[in-house]
């Protein structure tokens, strides 16, 4: 039976006891008004009886009721809501829960931060780590840690960086930091602890740096005698060309020691340290005559669309070495007669250096790890030319310093393209110089 | 910044105004950390290259005071801030002072360690000057925390915490002139000694300054060159 029925029988009932009581006493209107009075207020006392059961907080039971009205069928529909919604709430908060007590034993510290940089949510690790208390939820994350690295970072919004903070008075804990968006205006602070790793880096590069170091005296005093022993016998028929060997030996281990010092100089600094304003295409102009005496006219060595009016925010030493290595490499990997072309220009989003030249090539296998220390393509050709097999890492290093990004394109037996970009922010424009330059030049 | 002031003005400009010179003299009291952290580590390891640095980067630390200083003048004139805000704002130009010297206190140390790097090391590696240094470190930045969450209670407990700054400070004068006395060749680097102490006492003592504006700002009251048990009263009592 449905409710509505139900309803209806109800009313239907109650009519027809008034008519028939006021059929008895003979009193009809009386008895009817009486009995829609009655019913009357009995809904109204069902209504306040529904909003009671609606006001407390425990939807435990329905209140027992058997008939079968309108009213019973809303408590049970309400019923079943709240039921519905309880349940829900209970999943969430449990889900809820599960993820905090994870995030929270995460080795990791992380940080949520609203738009404002203001603290959302943090766990365990990163309350640890920077010092951060339940009070300090909804303060701005900068006023705590105050690290002018860390501020700058904050500031810079370049997320796709990670910042190295090395915290003092914390036991030298060494954190990688990192802020990634989400959620269209708020950010999630990811903190690694990297003390461990930090700690044999350092050792490492010191190790390298110090070796380096100690093996320079006797190579010097080496070389030095090797000279002498060669003016005296350079004619011998046996020691004459022993001495000679022994003497371009010596001076290929001098300048592998001088590359791995380098770039264990370039290791420790960070980008920014030693920044000035660079002349790059005077600069190329002296790479590129250093380039034409090592080939000994053997290849074409020319410039093709040099910007003379592009300078470079950036360390002309380090600069120097990474565009005269790409160039030596290019005349060392391309045969007599071949072509190497050096390019610097405006591109769309800053500005590039890059030298093409129509040598052997490289694999496609071999380009991503190029540039790894000692890494060669074919042994025995390397050695031949005279490589240390450090130059493209010293490249890495300087581009890494400028901020700048090297790619790669090649051609087995065709030919091979090298490209460094810079960014925007490092390009200066020295109008002036341009015109007055393109002027005499043409 | 927790708003103890719990309430908003109608400008909302002027709540952001409020906001960034509290902001800004925060930023500048890391960047004064880190200068006395360098200075410490460049006297500690006789790094010269590192003490340069700390010397070269005063600079910057006058340049944040200087332009905090005229944003809290233009606000005093153009907002004619009352109460809580007044407070704010007096708190904030005070602080800078402060910050200021205990910048110049840090390049006192890095030139004097200029001086000791060129000297010989004494025997103990100048741990105890490590030891306080990291002390006043500790000092400075529970103070800086203390005024980041506007925590009269934080603040209060850096003002004791610096009379442990002057003992070890006394115990470090004593040793050098029993260094002196015993060696008269010594001289020379004592002095230098005793002056980047000095140098670091004193910042305890700013801190101290700073801790005392901290109360005046959540309590309203004014806790200078007042006995500890006043002071720990001013800051027990809630504030009407």
């Amino acid at each position: 039976m449905s409710p509505m029925l139900g309803t209806v029988t109800q009313i239907l009932g109650l009519i027809l006891a008034a008519l028939l009581s006021g059929a008895i006493f003979d009193a009809m209107p009386w008895t009817i008004s009486v009995a829609l009075m009655g019913y009357l207020i009995w809904q109204l006392y069902q209504a306040h009886r529904f909003s009671k059961w609606l006001e407390s907080s425990e939807p435990a039971q329905t209140p027992a009721n058997e008939r079968n009205d309108i009213w019973n069928h809303i408590y049970r529909q309400v019923y079943q809501i709240r039921r519905r919604s309880q349940r829900r709430k209970q999943r969430l908060s449990d889900l809820l829960e599960r993820y905090e007590t994870s995030a929270a034993a995460l080795p990791d510290g992380v940080v949520a931060l609203r738009s404002d940089h203001s603290i959302g949510w943090f766990n365990r690790a990163a309350g640890e780590w920077l010092g951060l208390g339940q009070r300090d939820l909804g303060q701005r994350i900068d006023n705590l840690v105050r690290y002018p690295a860390f501020i700058r970072y904050l500031q810079a919004e370049r997320y796709d960086e990670q910042l190295k903070l090395v915290l003092p008075g914390r036991g030298d804990l060494v954190l990688s930091m990192q802020i990634i968006p989400y959620g269209g205006d708020q950010y999630l602070l990811v903190a690694r602890d990297i003390s461990q790793i930090h700690r044999m880096e350092v050792m490492r590069r010191d190790f390298v740096a110090n070796a380096s170091h100690e093996l320079r005296t006797p190579l010097t005093v080496f070389a030095g005698y090797l000279e002498t022993l060669i003016e005296r016998f350079q004619d011998h028929p046996s020691l004459g060309p022993a001495l000679i060997q022994m003497q371009r030996q010596t001076s290929r281990m001098r300048q592998l020691i001088q590359d791995l010092l380098q770039i264990s100089r370039l290791e420790t600094l960070e980008p920014g340290q030693r920044d000035n304003p660079v002349n790059v295409p005077m600069l190329l102009e002296r790479i590129l005559s250093e380039t034409r005496s090592l080939s000994n006219g053997a290849h074409t060595i020319d410039s093709d669309e040099i910007d003379t009016g592009l300078w470079l925010v950036g360390n002309e030493q380090d600069l120097y070495s990474a565009f005269a290595n790409l160039l030596s490499n290019a005349v060392q990997y391309t045969p007599s007669g071949g072509r190497v072309t050096a390019s610097w220009q405006r591109v769309n989003g800053g500005c590039q250096f890059a030298v093409s030249d129509t040598g052997i090539g490289i694999p496609s296998q071999h380009i991503s790890r190029l540039t790894e220390r000692f890494y060669r393509v074919d042994p025995g050709r390397s050695s031949s030319v005279g490589g240390t097999g450090l130059g493209l890492s010293i490249v890495k290093h300087v581009l890494r310093l400028h901020q700048a990004s090297l790619s790669i394109e090649s051609v087995p037996g065709e030919g091979s393209r090298f490209i460094c970009r810079f960014p925007e922010n490092r390009t200066l424009s020295h109008k002036q110089d341009a015109v007055r330059t393109s002027d005499t030049g043409e | 910044m927790a708003d103890t002031r719990g309430r908003h003005h109608i400008s909302r400009q002027f709540d952001s105004e409020l906001e960034d010179i509290h902001n800004r003299a925060l930023v500048m009291g890391g960047l004064v950390e880190q200068q006395i952290t360098d200075a410490l580590q460049a006297l500690v390891r006789g790094d010269v290259k590192a003490c340069m640095t700390v010397i070269e980067n005063d600079h910057r630390v006058n340049a944040l005071e200087v332009g905090l200083d005229e944003d809290c003048t233009r606000i005093l004139v153009r907002r004619q801030p009352t109460a809580s805000d007044l407070r704010l704002v007096l708190t904030v130009l005070k602080t800078i002072n402060d910050l200021e010297r205990i910048g110049d206190q840090a390049t006192t140390v890095a030139r004097r360690a200029l001086d000791l790097a060129e000297v010989e090391r004494p025997r103990n590696q100048y741990i105890e000057i490590q030891r306080l240094g990291e002390r006043v470190c500790q000092l400075l930045r529970n103070t800086l925390d203390a005024f980041a969450r506007l925590d009269a209670e934080a603040a209060l407990a850096v003002t004791r915490e610096d009379a442990m700054i002057d003992m070890e400070y006394e115990g470090i004068l004593r040793q050098q002139m029993t260094l002196m006395m015993e060696d008269p060749r010594t001289i020379r680097r004592s002095l230098d000694i005793i002056w980047s102490v000095r140098a670091l006492e004193r910042i305890g003592d700013h801190a101290k300054n700073i801790c005392e504006y901290i109360i005046f700002l959540v309590k309203g009251k004014v806790v200078r060159h007042t006995s500890p048990e006043q002071m720990a009263q001013a800051v027990d009592t809630p504030r009407h």
